[in-house]
């Protein structure tokens, strides 16, 4: 198949959020890219809020630079009935125990909420896709949108 | 180009749903590949609801389409959640016109048997994507009707296997 791809989506996680248990406070993560066991397992920090470690045993980048960061969220519901969750954003949360600038954000946090803003869980899951945005391509056409840089001659 | 993707994106569905007639329950076009729009929006005799669009997915594509697996393959032990663990939909909504913003920021999808038969091996075979403004059911389109309006002009849908590495 030809590749045309000006920069193609080659994601470092896809997996399927779900939340169960007694009282709703576990999270199960069903997928590839997220540690789902151990100190570091899926975190539900309230409704609608979860905290994810990507897996260090993956190939490529397995901490993600902020800036590069894509992902798709995407709610299951019950057919036929309206999602409550109508807001669903992320953080990138990088590594405090090493270079940020090295390491990159090897966390992600999800955020969740209803038309009042108030965290919510999805109705039967919420699948989870994320990739590098520019893999693969060379930067000659990029836009560089902001501040002047602080550019020093010597 | 290196392949560092844990999983990659291999589509079986890519297409453009919409409501040509502009109005609200009318007949869908699906411009595109891998699905189709179930016919007369009807699941036996009761009328789909507005807003409530089931795709059903084309046999006739290589790969895995037409047939989502229902539960967790070769689990150990044996589970039978998640439920169709495998299937990931992107949907992207079009605004009603340039420069207006949709109406419809509730969105989710749900995969079953809906209006066909369940395979023998219990596969599932359709997509029902609900769309609504706020807890109103709404169509994609640019005028819908008391309540809502604004709508959309169409939606674009991907659908893919999502784990396809061990």
């Amino acid at each position: 198949m030809t590749d045309y791809a000006a920069a193609p989506a080659q994601p470092i996680v896809q997996g399927l959020l779900s939340v169960r248990g007694i009282e709703s406070v576990l999270i199960s993560f069903f997928g590839i890219g997220i540690v789902q066991t151990g100190p570091f397992a899926p975190l539900r920090n309230g409704a609608g809020d979860y905290t994810l470690t990507l897996d260090p045993g993956l190939p490529g980048d397995v901490a993600i630079d902020p800036p590069f960061g894509r992902v798709l969220l995407n709610v299951r519901a019950t057919a036929g009935t309206p999602t409550a969750v109508v807001s669903k954003s992320i953080t990138y949360i990088t590594s405090p125990s090493a270079n940020p600038v090295l390491v990159g954000a090897n966390q992600v946090r999800i955020l969740l909420a209803n038309l009042a803003g108030v965290g919510i869980d999805p109705e039967n899951a919420l699948e989870i896709i994320i990739w590098r945005g520019d893999a693969g391509v060379e930067l000659v056409n990029a836009n560089i949108i902001g501040g002047t840089p602080n550019v020093v001659f010597p | 180009m290196t392949d560092y993707a844990a999983a990659g994106i291999q589509p079986i569905v890519q297409g453009l749903v919409t409501v040509p007639s502009g109005v609200a329950s009318g007949v869908l076009a699906f411009t595109g590949r891998g699905a189709l729009p179930v016919p007369g929006r009807t699941i036996g005799v009761t009328l789909v609801p507005m807003g409530v669009i089931v795709l059903t997915l084309d046999v006739g594509l290589p790969g895995n389409a037409g047939a989502i697996e229902p539960f967790p393959d070769n689990a150990i032990p044996p589970t039978l959640l998640p439920v169709a663990p495998l299937p990931r939909t992107l949907i992207t909504m079009r605004s009603p016109a340039a420069g207006v913003a949709t109406t419809i920021n509730s969105v989710s999808v749900a995969y079953g048997n809906f209006s066909v038969p369940t395979p023998m091996d219990g596969s599932l075979r359709q997509i029902a994507i609900t769309l609504a403004a706020g807890a109103f059911l709404t169509d994609p389109v640019p005028t819908g009707g008391t309540p809502p309006t604004g709508g959309a002009n169409g939606f674009e849908i991907i659908v893919w296997a999502g784990v396809e590495s061990p």
